[in-house]
């Protein structure tokens, strides 16, 4: 669901007030911890498992910034400048389905708002941010459930692409900023109970990454339990092919492979009809890299099959996001456009 | 088990020898059922939708946070607000009056109108009121899309829609807060309900196009349970601001029109009543005609309990034919007054919005049964009394029979007139006039009671001299000898006269007194308002260019705002008025202006609502301070039955740095064109407000009021005159009755020798005496009720007083028309008495 | 009924009337009372027919109201089929009249909202039967006195004689054991009012109920069986 932000702005690719995503920028942090306002999009996605005494369970914290396509002199206070929006889900299988939440405002009065220089997004009293100590904090609740959770890195962060730099199409400046966090621990509180887990922050900001042939992607990124990280991406494009593909490996030595489209297969498969919106979900694919000349297939296994989240009450789309399995890791699956096409 | 078909035959052979008396019974009834029923159903039509236009305009938050006045809030408050625990989902607004078109004036063809432009963040409002926040041409809702929300999209409610005939991507040009701009239909608010007329723009194009930067003016809320939530938000609010809950707003639509409501539908019970005393009337005429009939069967072995029931089930009969001809009748009334008044009968209080009509099962029931009571309770005392007769004497036409030498009694009739009189003194009940009613009804029962021995007390002196003229002395002597017929075919007509002399006198005076004060409020030669200007108006270089049209000898600007004092009620007027205050004083004084207050004219209804008197110094939100105002004054006031304040231009400028006027009074040089001097005068109003604005010359908006004014009473007067009528073929049948149930006196009478026309001449001045004792009793009566209603009814029902007037040829043209009907009629029946079977007469018993 | 009060002898007993004692006074305008007869004593066999006659004044149609239940006797008792009339409730009374007793007046008294036959019928229903029974008696009964098929006209068409008659009718059509007459042919020419003497005593006769008639007229006290002269003093053969 990276890519959700853009249906905000699909008639608006080629405008020309926003920065464009250009290579040899190098990434600097904390800064771009922070948010980038001249992008059109961009987003904070932490996804990871949680020990709790129930078992475990997944959870998915998104802050979304999109900036919608607005030149005018207007001064009011009002005018939606920037826009910022968060989902969140916990997926626990004694409840057979996720329970989630979703907040929209329009930044401003600072009731919403993307801090630039380091992460600290606020929506009214959903917050994430980078504490002095280093350790990253999400505090938010929702209907059912509230988490109260510090991430701790326990290594660097992964520049996706070339040097954070990463592209989403055949098309020229189809590409994001794009970097990850594998390896969090997790440390806090569910609901007041005492939890811990690993997790996976995601940080991309673009203004033009998708390529008009697109329906929709996938997205895979897995804490292998020797300490290894994977991330695998595809373009679908209408008759579920890939239209680009993508991905790094990073072993436990901290050695990064960047995937090229040729590196990846993903073969759907497992699909599930959900009742709700009567999509059909391939929640069980097998996808397969290739690091070091040498493929390595992995058999992807949902916590559970039903890990669909509708968001059109607030503008988004339906789609299944949902913590998922490989023999020696975990992490977190995301589909998209199956529900209905992306129109473009 | 009592047979029941004696009782059926005998009500079947009573019906078919007397189908007008019955089927006059039967109408009264109706017509007191279909008032009540019809005034209760468009009431309750009207103030349904006006509740629903309300709760369309607010889309069903919780409670809201409101200005108190259309200057509005600081944008401030909307964070304040919405970082407080209690607060689960905040929609700041922004609600201007707008209109769109040329507003049309009364009778002109122009297309335009008035609705409420809401201006809110949509991504906010999902959450606290989703049913204002409007889906694209595509069916996607507008959240997010850029291209639905920003820039000129505007969504219309439906009762929008089809008042300006715009379809989705049509241009809407419309004008708030004296400024213009153009927006493009996206689609429609499909949820907003039938009744509001709402236009639905994004926040921040509503703060930029119309001058309200930083500024909102409304802060819907959806808050955490518990009591301590609204305690919280009240803790933080400002002087500008209210609490508006949803229980306020609906007491505040319900404050509107209340009054209104309650009078009506009082005066449909009045109707009703006066049904009952036909029914009672022609009843109690019916049984004293049949008593020889009652008694022959109660020789024949009928029962006292029989003879009850039968009249009980005649009164039965006459009710429900009268409860279901009255419901049917009732809701075609209904129908018919929605359709051509609108859903306020006129009344002006909901022109906003569009009443429908539903039937009302339980209402119908409800007038229904009132209708059945009425006529089992008209029917129980003629009943008893007939069961009470003895059978054999009234055989022989004896027995019950009048004695002269008995006078009737007058204390009771003299306690209800007396209870009336207190009643009328006691003080509103829950803030109506209740008392004043009891005391109308005790005063009209008492009147009614007392007819007797008045008739006989009027009568007296002629009696005792007895008259040279035999048909004047027969008559005299019958009227003076039978006071209780007469009282019976009297107290139809002297209930009739009394209402109807109560209602054209209170509505005579109230007519002269608004006249009066037109006069009084309207003495400059060229009026200017802005329609729909709450939130500005004329900016200075307006009223500049407007003061240097060429012809004016003065001008006087005035800038309206409307306050809200309570949450529960209307706004009320603050009137900012420059130069010397034109308003019709009825109490002021020289007094100075303590410092540090402002001099302020409070209207009429303001005192008696809020209890300000003049000489105090009481504390008004303006420009979002409380200021203390000086009351100098109270002026009547019958335009705002909420409440007005009149205070100096300059002290509102300085509170509030608004320099716009919504108001101007234009004095011309002499010899100045009115006509001209206006045209240019509209030339140079600013392009965005001409639509808006409206001139008026004072002796055209003093026809427009008054003609506004009379349709508004239409259905007064409509029902003074069913009421009139009703009473005049009461008092039509009842002399009738009476004059054949003596045709054996006549054929006495002309056995004796007294001749025909001799008998027609006394019979017409019998009834022409009745009728001017009727007319007489019902005037004074009624004058008496008029003053409960001008004194008691209407300063409580409507908290504004007015100067009693009286209509004199209307009303000696009502006692003429009355004494003139009724001695015709006691003519015109005599007539038939005396045909062919009139000799006969003294053979038959009856 | 005071035990010591002389009752009628044993023949009373199947007597259709037995009143003993009866007396009745009126009050004065200026106060005080006029007794108007006292002492009253009569009895009627079944079939019997009997006239009373006196002066204007006296009591006679107070007599007969005492007798139908309808006034209150001062002192006495009446017994109509055995049952003491005194002793009644007020629906008892009613109930009485309706079954054991028929009426027949001067003015006729004919009401003139309903048929003939509904007129006549009236009793019938009062005594409890049901309508469709009641109108064919009625019709019969009608017949009987001459007016056969004309149960369906109007009471305003019939001369004074044809209204007598549909009096006599519905005075005897539910068989009473008694009929009650006050001035029956005061209002007839006499041609007219012999013929509905006539009409009355026969058809009473062919039912065995016994009459009581109030008369002025010789002609029909000289038709009775026995003739009464009521005078302040009581009950006297004339």
């Amino acid at each position: 669901m990276r890519r959700l932000a853009l249906l905000l702005m699909l008639p608006l690719l080629l405008a020309a007030t926003f920065a464009p995503v250009r290579p040899g920028v190098p990434l600097r942090f904390p800064a771009d911890h922070g948010a980038h306002p001249d992008f059109r999009t961009e987003w904070w996605y932490v996804t990871g498992w949680l020990n709790t005494p129930q078992g475990k369970k997944g959870f998915q914290i998104t802050f979304f910034r999109t900036r919608p396509d607005i030149d005018t002199a207007n001064p009011s206070a009002f005018v939606p400048r920037q826009v910022i929006f968060a989902h969140a889900a916990l997926a626990d299988p004694a409840h057979g389905k996720l329970r989630h939440a979703a907040r929209i405002a329009r930044a401003g009065f600072g009731l919403a708002n993307a801090r630039v220089g380091d992460m600290d997004v606020t929506l009214d009293d959903w917050r994430l941010w980078r504490g002095k100590d280093g350790r990253l904090h999400a505090k938010l609740a929702g209907d059912g459930f509230a988490f109260d959770l510090a991430f701790t890195p326990t290594q660097p962060v992964i520049l996706q692409g070339e040097a954070g730099l990463s592209r989403k199409g055949p098309g020229v400046g189809e590409a994001s900023h794009y970097y990850s966090w594998p390896h969090l621990a997790v440390a806090g509180r569910l609901d007041g109970q005492a939890v811990t887990g690993t997790a996976w922050l995601d940080r991309e900001w673009s203004s033009t990454l998708m390529n008009p042939r697109a329906v929709g992607w996938d997205w895979l990124g897995l804490n292998m339990d020797d300490g290894s990280a994977v991330t695998l991406f595809r373009m679908r494009d209408g008759k579920g092919g890939a239209l680009w593909a993508g991905g790094s490996h990073r072993s436990k030595a901290g050695v990064l492979t960047v995937l090229k489209p040729e590196d990846v297969r993903w073969q759907a498969g497992g699909w599930w009809q959900s009742p709700r919106s009567k999509a059909r979900w391939p929640v069980r694919p097998m996808v397969a890299l290739r690091v070091g000349g040498a493929w390595r297939e992995l058999p992807v296994v949902p916590m559970m099959a039903d890990q669909e989240l509708d968001s059109r009450m607030s503008g988004g789309p339906v789609y299944w996001e949902g913590a998922v399995t490989v023999p020696g890791g975990r992490g977190y699956l995301e589909l998209t456009g199956y529900a209905a096409p992306l129109r473009m | 088990m009592q047979n029941w078909v004696p009782t059926r035959w005998l009500i079947v052979g009573e019906w078919r020898a007397h189908p007008v008396r019955m089927g006059l019974a039967v109408l009264a009834i109706a017509v007191g059922v279909a008032l009540g029923f019809a005034v209760h159903m468009v009431n309750s039509a009207a103030l349904a939708s006006f509740g629903r236009a309300v709760a369309s305009v607010q889309g069903r938050a919780d409670v809201a946070v409101r200005a108190r006045s259309a200057a509005g809030l600081d944008e401030g408050l909307y964070p304040k607000l919405a970082r407080l625990p209690a607060v689960q989902a905040i929609s700041p607004v922004v609600e201007l009056t707008a209109s769109w078109g040329k507003l049309a004036r009364p009778g002109s063809s122009a297309k335009g109108g008035r609705f409420t432009l809401i201006g809110l963040d949509p991504l906010r409002a999902m959450s606290v009121t989703p049913g204002l926040v409007g889906l694209s041409r595509s069916g996607q809702s507008g959240v997010g899309s850029r291209p639905a929300w920003q820039g000129d999209a505007v969504w219309l409610s439906p009762a929008l829609q089809r008042a300006t005939g715009l379809q989705p991507g049509d241009a809407f040009t419309l004008t708030a807060a004296g400024r213009q701009a153009q927006f493009r239909v996206m689609g429609r608010l499909a949820a907003a309900g039938d009744d509001a007329q709402i236009a639905v723009i994004d926040i921040s194009e509503a703060q930029w196009r119309f001058g309200q930067m930083g500024r909102l003016h409304r802060l819907d809320l959806k808050l955490a349970d518990g009591a301590g939530a609204r305690a919280a938000v009240q803790a933080v609010l400002p002087a500008d601001a209210v609490l508006a809950t949803p229980e306020a707003e609906a007491s505040r639509a319900d404050a509107l029109s209340r009054a209104y409501r309650v009078n009506l539908g009082m005066l449909a019970l009045v109707a009703l009543l006066t049904g009952g005393f036909l029914v009672w009337s022609a009843q109690a005429l019916s049984v004293a005609r049949r008593r020889p009939q009652f008694a022959l069967l109660a020789v024949l072995g009928l029962p006292r309990a029989g003879l009850v029931r039968q009249l009980l089930s005649e009164g039965l009969l006459l009710g429900v034919a009268g409860a279901v001809i009255g419901v049917a009748l009732g809701y075609g009334l209904a129908t018919l007054v929605v359709e051509r008044f609108g859903g306020d009968l006129g009344g002006g209080y909901f022109s906003r919005t569009q009443a429908r009509l539903g039937f009302d099962v339980p209402a119908a029931l409800l007038f229904g049964g009132l209708g059945l009571v009425t006529a089992l309770a008209g029917s129980i005392s003629p009943a008893l009394a007939a069961a009470r007769t003895a059978p054999a004497q009234a055989l022989k036409g004896l027995g019950d029979a009048p004695d002269p030498a008995k006078a009737p009694r007058a204390w009771p009739s003299l306690v209800l007139l007396a209870a009336g009189g207190l009643a009328a003194l006691g003080p509103p009940i829950f803030g109506l006039p209740l008392l004043g009613y009891a005391a109308m009804a005790l005063l009209l029962a008492g009147g009614v009671a007392l007819m007797p021995a008045l008739a006989r007390l009027l009568l007296a002196p002629l009696a005792r001299r007895g008259a040279t003229w035999l048909p004047l002395d027969l008559a005299v002597r019958r009227l003076w000898g039978v006071p209780q017929a007469a009282g019976l075919a009297l107290s139809g007509i002297v209930a009739s006269t009394a209402l109807m002399v109560a209602m054209a006198v209170m509505v005579a005076s109230f007519r002269q007194s608004v006249d009066d004060w037109l006069v009084a409020a309207l003495p400059s030669d060229l009026y200017l308002h802005l329609e729909g200007a709450e939130a500005g108006g004329l900016d200075p270089q307006a009223q500049a260019r407007l003061a240097a049209v060429p012809g004016l000898a003065h001008v006087q600007f005035q800038r309206v705002i409307s306050v809200r004092i309570d949450p529960a009620r209307p706004a009320i007027a603050v009137m900012a008025h420059g130069g010397h205050a034109s308003v019709p004083l009825i109490a002021g004084t020289d007094a100075p202006t303590p410092p540090g207050t402002t001099r302020a004219l409070i209207s009429e209804p303001l005192a008696w609502l809020y209890g300000w008197r003049q000489g105090e110094v009481h504390e008004l939100v303006i420009g979002g301070v409380p200021r203390r105002l000086f009351v100098a004054g109270t002026w009547r006031d019958y335009a705002r039955q909420w409440g007005a304040i009149v205070v100096p231009l300059e002290d509102y400028r300085r509170f509030t740095g608004d320099a716009t006027a919504t108001e101007a009074a234009f004095d011309l040089k002499p010899g100045a064109d009115a006509r001209a001097v206006q045209e240019a005068l509209q030339a140079a109003l600013p392009a965005a407000v001409q639509g808006q604005a409206q001139f008026g010359r004072p002796a055209e908006m003093r026809a427009v009021a008054l003609t506004i004014f009379d349709r508004s009473f239409a259905v007064t007067y409509a029902l003074e005159a069913i009421a009139i009528i009703i009473g005049l073929i009461g008092v039509a049948t009842s002399f009738s009755a009476q004059v054949l149930a003596r045709m054996r006196e006549f054929g006495m009478l002309r056995h004796v020798g007294v001749p025909r026309r001799q008998i027609l001449q006394m019979l017409g001045l019998e009834g022409a005496g009745l009728g001017l004792i009727g007319a007489l009793s019902g005037l004074s009566l009624g004058l008496v009720m008029a003053l409960v209603l001008v004194r008691v009814v209407n300063p409580q029902s409507f908290h504004w007083t007015m100067d009693l007037a009286l209509p004199w040829p209307l009303l000696a043209g009502l006692v003429a028309a009355l004494v003139a009907c009724a001695g015709g009629t006691a003519v015109v029946a005599g007539r038939r008495a005396l045909g062919k079977r009139a000799l006969l007469a003294v053979r038959a018993d009856w | 009924m005071r035990p010591d009060t002389p009752t009628a002898g044993p023949a009373a007993v199947a007597a259709v009337l037995a009143a003993t004692g009866l007396a009745r006074a009126v009050p004065l305008a200026g106060g005080g009372q006029r007794s108007l007869f006292s002492g009253v004593n009569i009895a009627l066999a079944p079939g019997e027919v009997v006239a009373i006659t006196g002066e204007s004044g006296v009591g006679k149609s107070t007599l007969l109201n005492v007798i139908a239940g309808l006034d209150a006797a001062d002192a006495g008792e009446v017994l109509i089929g055995g049952r003491n009339v005194a002793a009644l409730t007020e629906p008892e009374r009613a109930k009485l009249r309706a079954s054991a007793l028929g009426f027949v007046f001067q003015a006729f008294h004919v009401l003139p909202h309903l048929s003939l036959a509904r007129n006549v019928a009236l009793p019938c229903l009062l005594a409890g039967m049901n309508a469709a029974d009641a109108l064919a008696r009625a019709e019969a009964t009608l017949a009987e006195v001459g007016l056969a098929g004309r149960g369906g006209d109007w009471p305003a068409v019939l001369s004074g004689g044809e209204l007598q008659r549909v009096a006599i009718a519905r005075a005897l059509v539910h068989r009473p054991g008694l009929v009650l007459a006050d001035e029956p042919t005061g209002n007839l020419d006499p041609e007219t009012a012999g013929r509905i003497l006539d009409l009355l005593l026969s058809e009473a006769r062919d039912r065995r109920a016994a009459v009581l008639i109030v008369t002025h007229s010789e002609m029909v006290a000289a038709a009775a069986d026995r003739v009464l002269r009521l005078s302040a003093s009581g009950l006297v053969p004339a």
